[in-house]
């Protein structure tokens, strides 16, 4: 097999998708990792193997892969996680992180629109879906690649999730109409 | 496809989500028109798609604007680097997926041992791992010694997680929970032919709920026998053969019982090459019996290869690297877990090393041992010859006011060693001290205190002090910081006198820091990374934080520090404000800009652009003092050598404005003779800092910056008019005749001190050399004569603006001797403007004064200087003992403030001791 890293411009992809998605990917993968360092590790992980990815698996676009590897990894990470939380607790094995919790992270940011607090209100696959959709404007047919949901699924919890908002956002103006 | 599962009582949702989707745009061909269609007849549903997309922009403006969280600098450079092909390579081998494949589905952390080091007589350090495990009996057919809950279990089951705020009793609760203990105990009682434990398989199942999965029974065993509650008596005899600084025992268990002696280098120890183990990354430090009051430094750096996603085909390794110290004085508990970060991959090799940080006494740092080759470097310095003021009466150089030396030389001599020539550096154990000079009067940046008198090592002589003071800035007045902490915090850093001497010297100035000061933290080692990034110094815990993690943390990847600093630099550049690298590190200065020119230019390089450098040398053994001054020599910076908190303490924090505001830079000094009052002068010292005369005035000439408060001394040994030169006369010119005296000349003067020098640039300059605009003081075209510049009046870009300016070469097409529009050009690079320098002259007349009757700051800076030639051995050292030192020194201690020139005094009797000479 051809080794990718020779190919020099291997380099300049990783470097403009470092540039374009790694803030977007560390804000996606915190909302699965325990944590922020952990987030932080599972999107240089994603980075490190998209050193080295075969071309063809980046045939339908390098976003969309970044975000499928990087799911699953930090998926991965918070399931060993919580499976290893009773040796950890409170002892010197859980290092906590410097950083805040994700969740404490949302918490300071949901001051600043009401629509996002609503937004973690939904269930999680919808606020997933909501966000690939919204925030990192993907397809319908991307989020189902990365999700693994069907393209139909994705429609549907898209569409339950935005109708949930808006009634919730306007409550009278929507019961006024239903 | 009706889904009812997110509970939203809609009779058509499926259709509704067409709508959804149609307004998302998500729908093409049949699908579209099909809700076109219904839209064209159905004003509700029309409306919906409306309402849809304008919810979709609100949506989307909202979640745009959810701050990303901050990306990792380190991390970053890591990708970038394994992208850049220059590490990293593909290093899948068949063997690592193997043991991936054979790996058991749990992670052990804490409890999983293959690796077991026994450091000297005081540690032991395990690397967590499930290695492969040969065929063992089971746990309960193994007599058990010692089960007691003594303190030492109780130690050993922190590192398990069990020891905060349990009581014993719930200790061994856990213990019997994770099946290490069946069995009642019988009593307190700490007796050792107690019950044998036994593991049934309930405790099993418990394990594996733990995350534990499926171990198997001589794992077990092994982990316990690791930790000490199985025959720990045999792993002692082990370590009672070794001593302090020998060979350290290294055993792992991933192969069985195979056991590797290795050859220590100064009490370090690394583990074989190819050392395989696959694990996550928890390193276990713990104390063992035998206690020692020392420190010990850790450092670990392991190769991980990086796992495929089953959908990849190649497996990355990198290299990261902890470091850390473990301080049995402030943790008596002795246990101190290091995590690798979070398990990211399968270590393929690892390397620990251990040193015995001594005592930590950082005022006194260890003595270095005979033996141990030292790679120390210094290049020899051939001392200032007398020049004869009838055939050369001008004397130029550099200032310097770097004090590293003399740090360098008290450290070397304190640990009894004799200095070699090369590091004794005159001018810089001269600088060290501050003097008591007058304070420049109006807007000179500094004055010029000038004195004569007898020479103390050579009575027929005279010395003349040339000193300078800079001006002083009130600490109200002082600029604001943009200070970068460039940290070395790779291996060769973690004795005592290195990487914790740094961190509680940079906590000193960070103590001193006002809120418009700014911070940042950038280390490397095999690696760099930022640590903390541009931080206010109002918050003060945050950095103080910063600083302390350093001890636990380090950096992982490779890159370049320098730059990596630099860059922080410049993008919190303050425009008036002091913009400082500070580097600390023992000069092992080899990472990503290699070559010493490489990065003496790059140092060079950024000074002009108004960031300037300050190196710290720190430690022993392996100090690139050479390059260190070179490095500072070259760009604006100033180099200090740390060896105790106090010396931080005086650069930090006495002298806090001087290191790093200053007031005036390229400061050059020419002295002239004048050849009817001096036969010949030599100049002490500044040997690597002489400039060609011409130099003086050519701006383009790099030269030493002054701090605020700065003295800076320079002592001329000068021969009177008449007297004897001990070396040839050249022979009389055939073609001129010696130069005719002025009628200055004849004025009596001694000589002349002319200096040069530049105002620290000015934010419009720092600026011109990065914008790419007009900016006062570019020249430009005044096309319609207004004096002033217009829009569209062409300019000289000082940055090069790739267009043509005046001064850019053209091929004149047509031949009309102008450049037209289309002809062809070369737009030269335009060199940065270069700030044009003043001049201050001062004379000096020798009105005979005998030393007795010469200020205390001479008589102090006349004993520096005598004992640094002494040191030396120097050809000119005349007179100069310790005796006449130690009382010209004590003469000249004056008020001594800080109680530097008291540390003289003891330093010339510990070089009276260390050089073999009587009193």
């Amino acid at each position: 097999m051809s080794d990718p890293r020779d190919d020099s411009g291997r380099e300049r992809l990783v470097r403009d998708a470092l540039d374009r998605y790694e803030g977007p990917l560390l804000r996606y993968a915190a909302r699965f990792a325990p944590d922020l360092e952990r987030a932080r590790d599972v999107v240089q992980e994603t980075f490190l193997r998209l050193c080295s990815v075969d071309e063809d698996r980046l045939a339908s676009g390098v976003g969309e892969w970044l975000f499928t590897v990087c799911r699953n990894r930090a998926i991965d990470v918070g399931r060993k996680e919580r499976r290893m939380k009773p040796v950890g607790e409170g002892t010197t094995l859980d290092r906590a992180s410097a950083d805040p919790a994700p969740r404490e992270v949302m918490e300071s940011r949901e001051t600043a629109s009401r629509l996002l607090g609503l937004l973690e209100t939904l269930p999680p696959n919808q606020q997933e879906v909501l966000r690939l959709k919204f925030q990192d404007g993907m397809s319908y047919k991307e989020i189902s690649r990365i999700t693994e949901h069907t393209v139909s699924n994705v429609g549907y919890l898209i569409h339950v999730g935005i109708k949930t908002l808006r009634r919730q956002l306007a409550p009278s103006a929507q019961a006024s109409r239903d | 496809m009706k889904r009812n599962d997110n509970h939203q009582p809609e009779h058509h949702d499926a259709d509704d989500a067409m709508l959804t989707a149609y307004a998302l745009g998500e729908l093409a061909g049949p699908d579209a028109a099909a809700v076109e269609a219904r839209i064209a007849r159905d004003a509700d549903a029309r409306r919906t798609v409306d309402e849809i997309r304008e919810f979709a922009g609100v949506l989307a403006t909202d979640l745009a604007a959810e701050p990303c969280p901050s990306s990792d600098t380190e991390r970053r450079a890591e990708v970038e680097r394994v992208a850049e092909g220059i590490a990293g390579a593909s290093t899948a081998t068949g063997g690592v997926a193997k043991a991936r494949m054979s790996r058991a589905p749990g992670l052990w952390i804490g409890l999983g041992i293959a690796a077991m080091l026994l450091v000297s007589v005081s540690a032991a350090l395990w690397f967590a791992s499930d290695g492969a495990d040969d065929n063992g009996s089971w746990l309960a057919n193994s007599p058990v010694a010692g089960e007691a809950l003594d303190t030492e279990d109780a130690n050993r089951l922190e590192f398990l997680g069990y020891s905060m705020g349990d009581t014993e009793s719930t200790t061994r609760e856990r213990l019997k929970d994770l099946g290490y203990l069946t069995g009642e105990r019988p009593g307190e009682a700490p007796t050792s032919e107690s019950a044998s434990p036994t593991v049934d398989p309930a405790s099993l199942e418990r394990l594996a709920k733990l995350g534990y999965a499926a171990p198997t029974a001589p794992n077990i065993e092994q982990r316990l026998r690791r930790l000490g509650y199985l025959d720990l008596d045999a792993e002692e005899a082990d370590i009672d053969e070794i001593t302090a600084g020998a060979p350290i025992l290294f055993e792992d268990s991933g192969d069985g019982d195979s056991r590797y002696m290795q050859e220590v280098y100064r009490r370090a120890f690394r583990a074989p090459e190819g050392a395989q183990t696959q694990s996550n990354k928890t390193l276990m430090v713990m104390r063992t019996d035998a206690v020692t009051p020392n420190a010990l430094g850790i450092r670990v750096s392991v190769n991980e290869v990086h796992e495929s996603l089953p959908n990849l085909q190649d497996n990355l390794t990198v290299s990261r690297e902890r470091i850390a110290e473990l301080d049995w004085a402030t943790n008596p508990t002795g246990a101190e877990l290091f995590d690798l970060e979070q398990p990211r991959g399968y270590i393929s090799s690892f390397d620990v090393e251990v040193a015995d940080l001594g005592e930590r006494r950082l005022e006194e740092p260890e003595i270095v041992p005979e033996t141990t080759p030292s790679t120390e470097t210094y290049d020899a310095i051939e001392e200032n010859p007398f020049v004869r003021a009838s055939e050369d009466s001008r004397s130029t150089f550099s200032i310097d006011v770097d004090t590293a030396s003399y740090a360098n030389v008290r450290r070397m001599l304190r640990s009894g060693q004799r200095p070699p020539a090369g590091s004794v550096r005159i001018e810089e154990l001269v600088n060290y001290f501050s003097y008591d000079y007058p304070l420049p009067q109006g807007d000179a940046p500094f004055a010029a205190a000038l004195e004569v008198a007898a020479c103390p090592w050579a009575p027929d002589h005279r010395l003349v002090r040339v000193g300078l003071k800079g001006d002083h800035v009130a600490p109200e007045d002082r600029p604001a910081l943009n200070l970068v902490f460039l940290l070395d915090v790779s291996g060769s850093m973690s004795d005592a006198n290195k990487l914790p001497l740094v961190i509680e010297s940079m906590k000193l100035l960070v103590g001193t820091l006002r809120p418009q000061d700014r911070v940042a933290i950038v280390v490397y080692a095999g690696a760099s990374g930022l640590v903390l990034d541009s931080t206010s110094g109002a918050e003060q815990s945050t950095i103080l934080g910063a600083l302390d993690r350093l001890q636990a943390g380090g950096s992982t990847n490779g890159g370049d520090g320098i730059r990596l600093a630099y860059q922080v630099a410049a993008r919190n550049f303050i425009d008036g404000g002091a913009n400082r690298v500070i580097l600390a590190t023992d000069g092992d200065f080899n990472v990503g800009t290699t070559s010493e020119s490489e990065l003496v230019s790059l140092v060079e390089e950024k000074a002009k652009g108004g960031v300037y450098l300050t190196i710290l040398g720190y430690g022993t053994g392996n100090l690139k003092d050479s390059l260190l001054e070179a490095i500072s020599g070259k760009g604006n910076g100033t180099y200090g050598y740390i060896d105790s908190l106090r010396e931080a303490q005086k650069m930090f924090v006495d002298q806090v404005s001087g290191t790093l505001v200053t007031i005036a830079k390229d400061v050059k000094i020419q002295v002239e003779f004048n050849p009817q009052e001096v036969e010949a002068f030599r100049l002490v010292g500044y040997e690597n800092r002489k400039l060609e005369h011409q130099d003086f005035n050519d701006d383009h000439k790099d030269a030493g910056e002054i701090g605020a408060g700065h003295t800076v001394t320079a002592l001329y040994e000068v021969i009177p008019a008449g007297g004897a030169v001990d070396m040839p006369t050249a022979d009389a010119l055939r073609y001129q005749k010696a130069g005719e005296p002025t009628p200055a000349a004849r004025s009596g003067e001694m000589l002349t001190v002319n200096v040069r020098y530049k105002e620290p640039d000015t934010p419009a300059a720092a600026e011109a050399r990065r914008n790419g605009e007009f900016d006062a003081a570019e020249p430009y075209t005044d096309i319609n004569g207004n004096g002033s510049f217009d829009a569209g009046e062409p300019y000289l870009d000082h940055n090069g603006n790739n267009a043509w300016d005046a001064g850019d070469s053209y091929t004149d097409g047509n031949g009309n001797g102008r450049y037209d529009l289309g002809e062809p050009y070369d737009d030269r690079p335009i060199a940065p403007p270069v700030a044009s320098s003043k001049k201050l002259s001062f004379p000096l007349f020798d009105d005979g004064a005998s030393f007795g009757q010469a200020t205390d700051d001479f008589k102090f800076a006349s004993a520096v200087a005598s004992f640094a030639m002494l040191l030396r051995d120097s050809q000119f050292k005349g007179q100069s003992n310790f005796d006449l030192i130690e009382e010209l020194a004590r003469d000249g201690l004056g008020d001594d403030r800080f109680g530097y020139r008291s540390e003289f005094v003891e330093l010339v009797e510990r070089a009276r001791a260390v050089m073999g000479e009587k009193r």
